[in-house]
């Protein structure tokens, strides 16, 4: 079974499937815990909710990252088991010599900063540069595959 | 607290609403076939706009109507308004179009190689500066305002990645946006889809307007 996510979705799986999504300045967060072979993508779109009570936890990282979190371990997962993998966070439209810290970089900053406050390690990062990316997660092996329509410049 | 603004000039009636809507409606086909019809001249072949939309909706609707052509390679290009209503112009291409097109800009045979891809979106980027500042100057000639638009930015690569950029870098993810596109084809044949979009902060866009 494939699922591919839109932007500010989550989805959490215990069986068998492949999650796919597709990043420019968003960042698709991956978490597997290789234990209980839970493992789950958010499409996240923004660093910080800020109080907005009606949008979907995906959205934002803080909101996201909790709500994985406590899904996972709803459905048996522990947070010491749990691995981070994030992609993402390009500046597609802007000068590749630009220092300017893009919403992309600032969504990465985010993501990690709530991962630490789980102790949740991130063990793969393809963050930044001025492409695209495709995100697929494995569920049934925790595998995570990240590539471009273009080679990095 | 919660801060409300009360400004007078900040509120319109529902029929004044009604009405700029309408007018920025019309602002914008008058846009769209000028545009069409610079097309016509750059490529020296008939190009008519074959399909238009107009709505108002969020940043996140707007790419999940784009959903099912996601993972389709497209060149891009973006303008973004300065010194005015936050407003980017984006122009899309498939990576076959646009090869096709860069062709018969520089009078290249259809199996005739192709340069490097940066040399390639350049071109692509070159189009869309023309078909952009068309746009530009129908809106400024019928706002009555200087409005000046940004060097073009460009880039291959997948649909939704581009799509959520330009959102997100237009800081309208969480705004009701304007949204309005033409599909400009070749009148006979309905080649080289050009995919002119227009985002805009509705908010901002309606009170210009009303000024004007």
């Amino acid at each position: 079974m494939e699922k591919f996510i839109k932007m500010n979705e989550i989805c959490i799986s215990d069986s068998p499937c492949l999650i796919k999504t597709i990043v420019g300045s968003c960042i698709a967060l991956c978490i597997w815990d290789g234990r209980c072979r839970i493992g789950g993508m958010a499409h996240i779109m923004l660093p910080e909710s800020n109080g907005d009570l009606n949008a979907p936890p995906g959205k934002y990282a803080n909101t996201a990252v909790r709500h994985m979190v406590s899904t996972m371990i709803s459905e048996g997962s522990a947070v010491e088991n749990m691995l981070a993998t994030c992609a993402g966070g390009a500046s597609m439209f802007q000068s590749r010599q630009s220092n300017f810290v893009t919403v992309g970089i600032k969504n990465f900053r985010a993501v990690k900063k709530e991962l630490t406050g789980f102790g949740i390690p991130v063990v793969t990062e393809a963050i930044g540069g001025i492409s695209g990316r495709r995100v697929e997660m494995n569920c049934a092996s925790g595998g995570i595959t990240i590539s471009m329509l273009l080679k990095p410049a | 607290m919660t801060v409300v603004n009360t400004a007078k000039s900040n509120v319109f009636s529902k029929s004044e609403h009604l009405r700029l809507e309408k007018s920025l409606k019309e602002l914008l086909m008058e846009s769209f076939n000028r545009a069409a019809e610079a097309c016509t001249r750059l490529l020296m072949q008939d190009m008519i706009i074959s399909r238009y939309r107009i709505e108002m909706i969020t940043g996140e609707d707007f790419i999940d109507q784009l959903e099912d052509q996601m993972e389709e390679g497209y060149f891009a290009s973006i303008i973004r308004l300065q010194n005015s209503v936050n407003t980017t112009i984006l122009f899309l291409l498939t990576e076959e179009d646009g090869k096709g097109l860069y062709r018969i800009l520089n009078g290249m045979k259809p199996d005739a190689g192709l340069p490097p891809l940066e040399d390639l979106t350049d071109s692509i980027g070159e189009l869309n500066n023309i078909l952009g500042n068309t746009f530009i100057n129908c809106l400024a000639n019928t706002l009555d305002q200087r409005i000046n638009g940004s060097v073009p930015r460009n880039t291959l690569d997948l649909l939704g990645a581009i799509l959520e950029s330009v959102i997100l870098q237009s800081e309208l993810a969480n705004k009701n946006i304007f949204y309005a596109e033409a599909l400009i084809s070749h009148k006979e044949t309905a080649a080289f889809n050009v995919r002119l979009i227009i985002l805009s902060d509705k908010n901002q866009l309606l009170k210009v307007l009303s000024r004007s």
